[in-house]
């Protein structure tokens, strides 16, 4: 479990510092294919609840990603949206938040600590990749991160969380990614640029 | 289900029936009689309940389950609404027929005489706010389907947000109530605590006290009566305000009682603030609409001395006293409901006929208009507080409990409540000179302007519904003694008393009202008779040496310049006068003048300013910048650890 966690913080630092689009919804699939994994190999062989946990895969894995990489070829940018920070600023700035996140974090009533460090590292690096970077798609990659973290916390659980809830989690989850998808389309076909913060000039 | 159920059930039933009616394509006047069947009946219960019937419906809750009922107090408020209802749907008949948006207008006055009812019925707090909520919305609704134009809107949204801050008071309060179960056991309150007690009144006597128009809660009050339709203005001044009154009455006699006595100061001092400052305000106003709305603020403030007086008393322990002061209150509550009515129901008819209630555009209108003429003066004169009238009576009564109460045992309620009466008694005096100005100018002189020489009675429902309300205001005149008892009875721990046609109070004489009436239908019939054909001899009036012109009559400014330049350090009037000369001679004045709301300049403009100052400061915050905001979420989480880990939280 400390591995996959290791692992999927890593990935979540590298969604915040990585250049292209392309790059961080890899990271992102890979971050839903650990957290799949992990899932599966904490079931325990019952059979039903492997069949809900190998759909949240390959949604995760690859359903999710593959929508962000639909919306991404929608939404060819001509130049690269200037980046407002550079590279090891927004990793400074993410290690500090993970830091502070991590060692504020109370006892959350999970056995596992490191589940619970983790999940609330994922769920501040999220919400700090949202606060750096401006692409809108990238911003929607950062709530995914926070996501993951979530899951994380929900799968760290013992005995695990009723399967109708994951689903439902899951089904909100793909409604999110399509809406903020089609807002992301939108937003680049009327200011030509998914440059979110190009959107202040509507503040009346 | 007893014959009172039956009735109850059927009075709804009807009533939303009438509201339904107009809506699904039936004529309005189907609509109308339906719902004057229904609070027809609604008020016949009511008055069986307040006689002495058992109570009928659910007792209160405060669980979410819908629950109506009706006991003393609700029949008191049921027939208070039906009395003055009734007149006003028949006025509505004619006064609406062939207005635009009839069907609509006569839908949302079901609609609101429905959500009245439901105030004053409704047993759970569900009830009770959605129909709260329903009788703020629903004469909104009606300004807007009769007037669409910026002046309304205007008006339509300084009601709505005063009142609905206001009513914030009441959900505080209804929901405290209920989380403590002190709806269905009184006294709970008590046990909760004086934080929970305290909020409980407070928001109380803010949330009622707003819709009741108190002063200095009043801003929607002298705005949105002027501009509704006439008959709503009067279902709105008579019975909306004095279902606020309903819900303060619960509050602070039965569900938070017995309440600490800076209850009962508080509501003498705000009572003698909107009594005196609601009358000084309607004598300066030159509307009619909107010197009837200033006057309600007066006659609440009334109302709100005798519920303060009898809270006093109940503090002193004199339960006596305190029911007197009660039914004093209640007694005030119905004078005004129709009187009020009867003057609003007045007022529409004089819009319609002259096109104006500017009182410099009237006059001469009792000759021209006899009907409602005559009934608008025996309203003036009950508003007044002529004797033996019944707004007089109430008044006595109101008088009698403040002087009793300032020979009480304590020196600083004595000091209160000496200060009230000699308040009420200036207000008494002040609105004779508020209600002799209005009738002069109306009624009296030569008419001034055209509209007004050509004026005639409108048709029969119009002349009859202020009639009948009238005649409501002579009735209870007679015999006020009569009511007393059931009112009395609805008191907390009231003493029996008997029932006489004169008020007869303990240890202070009486009010002697049948015999005073009687007194002067004889002597002025002898005086008629005596007079024989004897005629005065009309001859012109000298005018120092100038023609004659109904310019020259008494103006609505001059008649109470007296009084403005006595209090011209309160009111701050505003004046400006310009001489126009040719060849050093003058060939032209012209005068205007105005007496500022200075609550408005005071409380309410500083208030708005300080909260858009306050809104452009949040406004910062508000960067339109999506990463901002997700930076506040990540400052939010963040903190909310720290705090957690710390232990400020959680």
């Amino acid at each position: 479990m400390s591995a996959a966690v290791a692992a999927l913080v890593a990935l979540g630092f590298g969604v915040i510092a990585v250049r292209r689009r392309s790059h961080a919804t890899v990271l992102v699939a890979l971050q839903g294919l650990i957290l799949g994994v992990t899932a599966i190999s904490r079931e325990g062989g019952e059979s039903g609840a492997m069949a809900v946990a190998g759909a949240i895969l390959i949604i995760r894995a690859a359903a999710i990603p593959l929508l962000l990489l639909l919306a991404r070829r929608r939404t060819p940018e001509r130049t690269l949206v200037a980046p407002t920070t550079s590279v090891a600023t927004r990793l400074l700035v993410a290690t500090a938040v993970v830091l502070v996140a991590v060692a504020a974090t109370p006892p959350l009533g999970i056995a596992d600590r490191v589940a619970e460090h983790g999940a609330v590292a994922l769920v501040c690096l999220g919400i700090a990749t949202v606060v750096v970077r401006r692409p809108a798609l990238l911003q929607l990659l950062g709530i995914l991160v926070a996501e993951n973290g979530v899951y994380l916390l929900a799968i760290a659980v013992s005995g695990g969380v009723p399967a109708a809830i994951e689903l439902g989690v899951l089904f909100d989850l793909v409604l999110v990614v399509t809406v903020a998808g089609a807002f992301a389309g939108k937003i680049h076909e009327r200011v030509g640029s998914g440059d979110t913060d190009l959107l202040r000039g509507l503040r009346d | 289900m007893g014959a009172a159920e039956t009735a109850a059930v059927l009075g709804a039933v009807l009533l939303l029936a009438g509201a339904i009616a107009p809506l699904v394509g039936l004529p309005g006047g189907i609509g109308l009689c339906l719902q004057a069947g229904g609070i027809g009946l609604a008020g016949a219960v009511g008055v069986a309940v307040l006689c002495g019937a058992a109570p009928i419906g659910s007792g209160f809750h405060g669980d979410l389950t819908p629950a109506l009922g009706v006991d003393g107090l609700s029949g008191f408020f049921l027939t208070t609404i039906a009395i003055v209802a009734l007149p006003a749907l028949a006025y509505g008949r004619e006064y609406l027929r062939g207005a635009p948006r009839e069907r609509l207008l006569v839908a949302l006055g079901g609609l609101f005489l429905l959500s009245l009812g439901g105030v004053v019925t409704a047993r759970d707090p569900t009830t009770f706010l959605a129909a709260w909520e329903l009788m703020t919305l629903a004469p909104a609704a009606a300004i807007l389907a009769r007037r669409t134009d910026s002046e309304a809107r205007h008006v339509v949204f300084v009601y709505l947000a005063v009142t609905h801050l206001g009513g914030t008071g009441v959900w505080i309060c209804v929901l405290t109530l209920a989380h403590y179960g002190a709806l269905a056991n009184p006294g709970a309150m008590a046990e909760g605590g004086v934080a929970a007690q305290t909020v409980v009144i407070v928001g109380a006597l803010v949330g009622f006290g707003t819709k009741a128009g108190l002063m200095p809660l009043h801003a929607w009050l002298p705005r949105a009566h002027p501009v509704a339709p006439s008959h709503f203005s009067a279902l709105m001044s008579g019975v909306m305000v004095k279902v606020a009154i309903y819900g303060l009455v619960r509050v602070l006699f039965e569900w938070a009682g017995p309440v600490p006595l800076w209850v009962g100061l508080t509501l003498l001092a705000v009572g003698l603030l909107s009594a005196l400052g609601g009358v000084i305000f309607a004598l300066v106003q030159r509307d009619l609409k909107r010197l009837l709305a200033f006057s309600s603020i007066e006659n609440v403030g009334i109302v709100a001395l005798g519920l303060g007086a009898a809270l006093v008393f109940l503090w002193e322990g004199d339960r006596t006293w305190a029911a007197f002061a009660f039914a004093a209150a209640l007694l005030h509550v119905l004078s005004h409901a129709v009187f009020k009515g009867l003057l609003f129901l007045v007022a529409g008819s004089i819009e319609r006929t002259v096109g104006s209630l500017h009182l410099d555009r009237l006059g001469g209108l009792l000759g021209r208009m006899p009907w409602t003429g005559g009934a608008f003066l025996v309203g003036a004169a009950a508003i007044a507080g002529v004797p033996p009238l019944n707004g007089f009576a109430s008044e006595w009564l109101t008088l009698q409990a403040l002087v009793h109460a300032a020979f009480g045992p304590s020196l600083g309620t004595g000091l209160a409540a000496a200060v009230a009466a000699a308040g009420l008694a200036a207000t008494a005096a002040l609105a004779l000179f508020c209600f002799v100005k209005a009738a002069g100018l109306v009624l009296l002189g030569a008419p001034r302007g055209p509209r007004a020489a050509e004026a005639t009675d409108p048709g029969p429902a119009m002349r009859l519904a202020p009639f009948f309300l009238a005649a409501c205001c002579v009735g209870l005149a007679a015999v006020p003694g009569l009511l007393l008892p059931a009112l009395v009875k609805l008191a907390p721990g009231a003493p029996a008393i008997g029932a006489h046609p004169s008020l007869e109070l303990p240890g202070t004489g009486s009010l002697p009202s049948p015999w005073l009436l009687l007194g002067i239908v004889v002597l002025s019939a002898v005086a008629w008779r005596v007079r024989g054909e004897r005629r005065a001899a009309p001859v012109p009036a000298w005018a120092c040496g100038q023609e004659e012109e109904a310019a020259l009559q008494w103006t609505s400014a001059g008649f109470t310049k007296p009084l403005v330049l006595v209090l011209q350090a309160v009111l701050r009037p505003r004046r400006e006068v310009e001489v126009t000369r040719h060849g050093g001679l003058v060939a032209s004045v012209s005068y205007r003048g105005e007496v500022p709301h200075r609550f408005d300049t005071h409380v309410y403009r500083p208030l708005r300013s300080s909260a858009l100052a306050a809104a452009a400061l949040v406004r910062r915050i508000q960067s339109g910048s999506v990463r901002a905001y997700a930076g506040y979420l990540l400052a939010l989480v963040l903190a909310m650890l720290v705090l957690l880990r710390v232990g400020a939280i959680g």
